[in-house]
């Protein structure tokens, strides 16, 4: 492939969905800077400066300094860390739990189904980040625990989008041709119905993941979820809340702003899929 | 029909306990099993080894925990949500008070949502990937993204601390106000009936930022969500077909409309009740006083009583709210009158 | 002058790709027929052949991205666009009308039949409710639905799928159009269901002197109710003319292959096929559209196939049309 037709495809699919584009450029300009994020950082994320606590944004910090003296560059920086080292392990255990259990209960049906159905039910009724903040309050404040909550509460979310997806493929003409053929319930599920039930759910996934950010920013603000020192934006959106009135505004500003940035990549990266996948998808149909 | 709808409400409240309980026990192991310890916190450090069993003795939860909850459900059946430990008034007694200055608020925001939401979405969904919807979708994503917590404190940053808009962040009423005598619980109405102006002024400038905020927030899922569901009731086969037998553009537009308002109703009612809880973000910020800020409180201080009620409170009020939203489903769909 | 003529129409779906190229899909490609009053075509062709399409076009339903590429559709003397326009016409749904394909979703679920009914007629001039709610009654009691009074009040999930096939027969011909397309009329009816469907369509067809075009995949359909038939392919009429004329003669090795694959000449003969996958409208061969199917293709069918015209105005397009052996 030359190099002009090789250009050819991020401008189709930017021309497809610029939605997309963007997402995709957001998520990957913060995922880079989680990388290179020891390169890039001026300081290091928890290295304090205690004569040059809460300075404005200028030469030396260049987003400002906090109440403890820390560069808020730096610890923005290194909170893409933080952000990605939840999203990705949540999804991942949402697509591991979430998938499978999906697949049985739209196929199998009977008790699984039920069951799953009233989970769903509870959950609907039942605001999640309530939930959350129950569960990491009750189980304490640390990564491992924001993740496995996060994942866990997601998963069934998840499983119902595959579930439906599932529901619908059961009656396709190539699946009934697999169970004719007398393929076993876990080959036709593992090998026919899978593989097409995921691509409506990978739509799903940044959104999930857009979610995880939110919520575990949201409980480290509540004072629930990851606490300073470590530079996870939500809590340093909780110490720079102390600042708003009195006019410390950057403290507060920055991290949000990374937050939001993250949030809305994910979530344009998820619109943008549903874009390009779903006419691709009605277009081929059963 | 009366009769219909008797039975519609009658199975769906039976329905609905077991789901309540459910969410209940939940709730009540999570926070007894958890790390949190309020006898420790109500007993201070200084207490010795048989204060801390006698509080934890009053406060019942030496005992085995269904045994707990047994009690509690039966004590709950007679009306008795137990007390705060912060203070030992009724559980009921503060939810009862607490829970209409929330409710204002979210009713206030969904209101304004709709109001906005529903007419961008459904004229997004007009022209599909047209300027207007390619900026109205991007502009919901955008809001949906901003955390609300964030948002308040920027709002207050700007409107307040900037610009001097805004009243300063400390409740519903300026402290130099008198607050009119609760009749309805809305503070907008109490004060329209008690003829007291300066606290209507006082509430409604502080109102304005918070249930921006919210309104923000809500506003992005409702064109999304409206946008959807007019595509897809445009893109059906009745609309079709009306096309086809050259109907006006307004015939059509109204059968859409019609069609579209159950699925919209439904939506709303998730809405409602998913916010009721997001509520509590920006109640913190805001120092609202309401029942969010209460709950959620509660639940950073291990103050069992009161999260139970208010998480009572949440589940039951989803309980009535899709309720509410499936009867008038019902009553709108002549297909389910078949079913009834 | 005919009752309508579609001249060389070209449509062609223009979209981008993900990688950014322009892909053109050539669904209509030179379609030319004419319907005369009081006469009903059938228009019979493998799904994907272009026969909603062309029914799409005569509605003026057909959207971006379809593009007209070329081609003109006159209806009584008056030309069509076939493009979408947003704005009503007063042809369409008066004396242009349309019979779905699935009847029960094309009924608007919350209105009840009468109020449907009365808003066809409205939609189009004025007419009082009164009058308007008379003249339904009397096409419910024409399309021979019994007790038509209850049914006026009836919701349309109340109705049977053969109920509302007749009322939406009863919806295109209660402002008494000149030309009526009933696209599929019989899917997912029962078998003899459908056949008295259809007899009540052509029934008041003759009755009130009109004109239809009737698509179906159906050969008996086509044998039974129609007086001329065109046969499509890839996006273009390969072989048309008096139904008892095409049915004998069978011009064009498609048409064969069809007539060989239905239920009845399986019967006699045994399996014939009409073998090979749907052509791709995006890559359409140049010269015959069928050749890369069939059997007798040869170099010549690099070149477009000449109309060759058979008696009473049968024709097909086929290098070796008059050279076929009887069927």
């Amino acid at each position: 492939m030359s190099a002009v037709t090789a250009l050819a495809w991020p401008v189709g699919v930017a021309r497809r969905s610029p939605t997309f584009a963007v997402g995709a450029a957001l998520v990957g300009f913060f995922l880079m800077l989680a990388v290179l994020a020891d390169l890039i950082a001026p300081y290091g994320p928890t290295q304090a400066f205690p004569y040059e606590v809460l300075k404005a944004p200028g030469a030396k910090f260049l987003l400002g300094s906090d109440g403890n003296g820390m560069d808020i560059l730096s610890r923005v920086i290194h909170g893409t860390r933080y952000a990605f080292g939840i999203a990705v392990p949540a999804g991942a255990i949402m697509v591991l739990l979430g998938v499978p259990l999906g697949v049985l209960a739209g196929y199998k049906g009977g008790v699984l189904d039920e069951v799953l159905l009233r989970i769903l039910d509870v959950l609907r009724a039942f605001p999640s980040i309530i939930l959350a903040l129950a569960v990491v309050a009750a189980t304490g404040a640390s990564l491992v625990n924001v993740v496995l909550v996060i994942g866990f509460l997601d998963s069934p979310i998840f499983a119902r989008i595959v579930r439906a997806e599932v529901l619908a493929l059961r009656h396709a003409t190539f699946v009934r041709a697999a169970v004719a053929a007398g393929n076993p319930p876990w080959r036709v599920m593992a090998v026919h119905i899978l593989p097409n039930a995921i691509l409506g759910a990978t739509a799903q996934l940044p959104m999930r993941m857009a979610w995880a950010v939110r919520i575990s920013a949201t409980l480290a603000f509540i004072g629930v979820g990851i606490q300073a020192p470590a530079p996870e934006w939500g809590a340093m959106i909780r110490q720079g809340a102390e600042f708003v009135i009195s006019g410390e505004w950057w403290v507060a500003t920055f991290p949000g702003l990374a937050l939001m940035a993250l949030v809305l990549g994910f979530n344009l990266l998820g619109d943008g899929l549903t874009d390009i996948l779903d006419p691709r998808r009605k277009a081929t149909g059963k | 029909m009366p009769q219909v709808i008797a039975r519609f409400v009658a199975l769906r409240l039976l329905v609905s306990v077991p789901v309540v309980l459910g969410i209940l026990f939940v709730t009540f192991m999570l926070i007894r099993i958890g790390k949190q310890d309020p006898v420790a916190m109500l007993a201070g450090p200084l207490a010795d080894a048989s204060t801390y069993q006698m509080i934890r003795s009053e406060l019942e939860l030496d005992r085995p925990l269904l045994e707990q909850f047994a009690v509690y459900v039966k004590r709950l059946a007679h009306g008795d949500l137990g007390r705060s430990w912060q203070g030992g008034s009724p559980v009921l007694n503060e939810i009862v008070t607490h829970f209409p200055i929330t409710l204002e608020l979210v009713v206030l925001a969904v209101g304004l949502a709709a109001l906005i939401g529903i007419p961008v979405g459904i004229r997004a969904a007009t022209r599909p990937n047209g300027w207007f919807d390619q900026l109205s979708r991007f502009g919901a994503v955008t809001a949906f993204s901003i955390p609300t917590y964030w948002m308040g404190l920027m709002a207050i940053l700007i409107f307040f601390y900037l610009l001097r808009w805004a009243p300063p962040p400390m409740g519903r009423l300026n402290l130099e106000v008198v607050a009119p005598p609760v009749i309805t619980g809305s503070l907008l109405l109490d004060s329209l009936l008690a003829g007291n102006w300066a606290a209507l002024r006082s509430y409604a400038a502080q109102l304005v930022l918070p249930v921006a905020c919210f309104t923000l927030v809500a506003a992005a899922p409702t064109i999304k969500q409206t946008r959807a569901i007019a595509i897809e009731v445009l893109g059906s086969d009745y609309i079709r077909f009306a096309r086809a037998s050259g109907f006006s553009r307004a015939t059509i537009r109204r059968m859409a409309l019609r069609n579209s308002l159950a699925p919209i109703l439904t939506f709303l009612g998730t809405e409602l009740t998913s916010l009721l809880a997001a509520a509590s973000l920006i109640e913190f910020i805001f120092s609202w006083g309401g029942l969010g800020q209460l709950g959620l409180n509660a639940i950073l201080q291990g103050d069992f009583a009161v999260v139970q009620g208010y998480v009572l409170v949440l589940a039951l009020f989803s309980v009535v709210v899709f309720l509410a939203v499936d009867l008038a489903v019902l009553l709108l769909e002549p297909r389910s009158h078949r079913r009834a | 002058m005919s009752l309508l003529t579609v001249e060389d129409l070209h449509v062609h779906f223009v979209t981008r790709g993900l990688d950014n190229r322009v892909r053109v899909a050539r669904a209509l490609n030179g379609v030319s027929f004419e319907i005369e009053e009081g006469e009903v075509l059938g228009v019979v062709g493998e799904t994907g052949a272009g026969k909603s399409l062309t029914a799409l076009a005569l509605l003026g339903m057909l959207r971006p991205p379809a593009v007209v590429a070329a081609g003109r559709i006159r209806f009584e003397g008056r030309e069509l666009a076939a493009l979408d326009s947003g704005a009503p016409d007063h042809i369409r749904g008066t004396r242009l009308t349309l019979i779905p394909q699935s009847p029960h979703t094309s009924l608007d679920p919350l209105s009840r039949i009468g109020e449907q009914l009365v808003r066809m007629q409205r939609e189009h001039g004025r007419v009082s409710r009164a009058d308007a709610l008379r003249r339904a009654r009397g096409m419910l009691d024409e399309v021979h639905i019994p007790a038509p009074e209850q049914r006026l009040k009836a919701w349309p999930h109340q109705l049977s799928g053969g109920m509302a096939q007749r009322v939406l027969i009863a919806m295109a011909l209660i402002n008494r159009p000149r030309l009526v397309i009933a696209d599929e009329p019989t899917t997912g009816l029962d078998v003899t269901v459908q056949a008295a469907v259809l007899d009540t369509l052509r029934e008041l067809v003759r009755a009130h002197a009109m004109s239809a075009l009737i698509i179906t995949h159906d050969l008996g359909i086509v044998a039974h109710y129609c007086d001329r038939v065109a046969v499509m392919f890839a996006g273009s009429i390969i072989e048309q003319g008096p139904t008892r004329a095409v049915f004998r003669g069978q011009r064009h090795p498609y048409t064969r292959a069809l007539v060989a694959s239905t239920p009845k000449r399986i019967a006699e003969r045994g399996y014939g096929q009409v073998g090979g996958t749907p052509p791709d409208l995006y890559a359409l061969p140049a010269g015959c559209l069928y050749r890369d199917r069939c059997a007798m293709a040869a170099e010549i069918c690099v070149t477009t196939p000449p109309v060759v015209r058979f008696e009473h105005a049968h024709a097909a397009r086929c290098h070796f049309s008059a050279q076929l052996p009887p069927p």
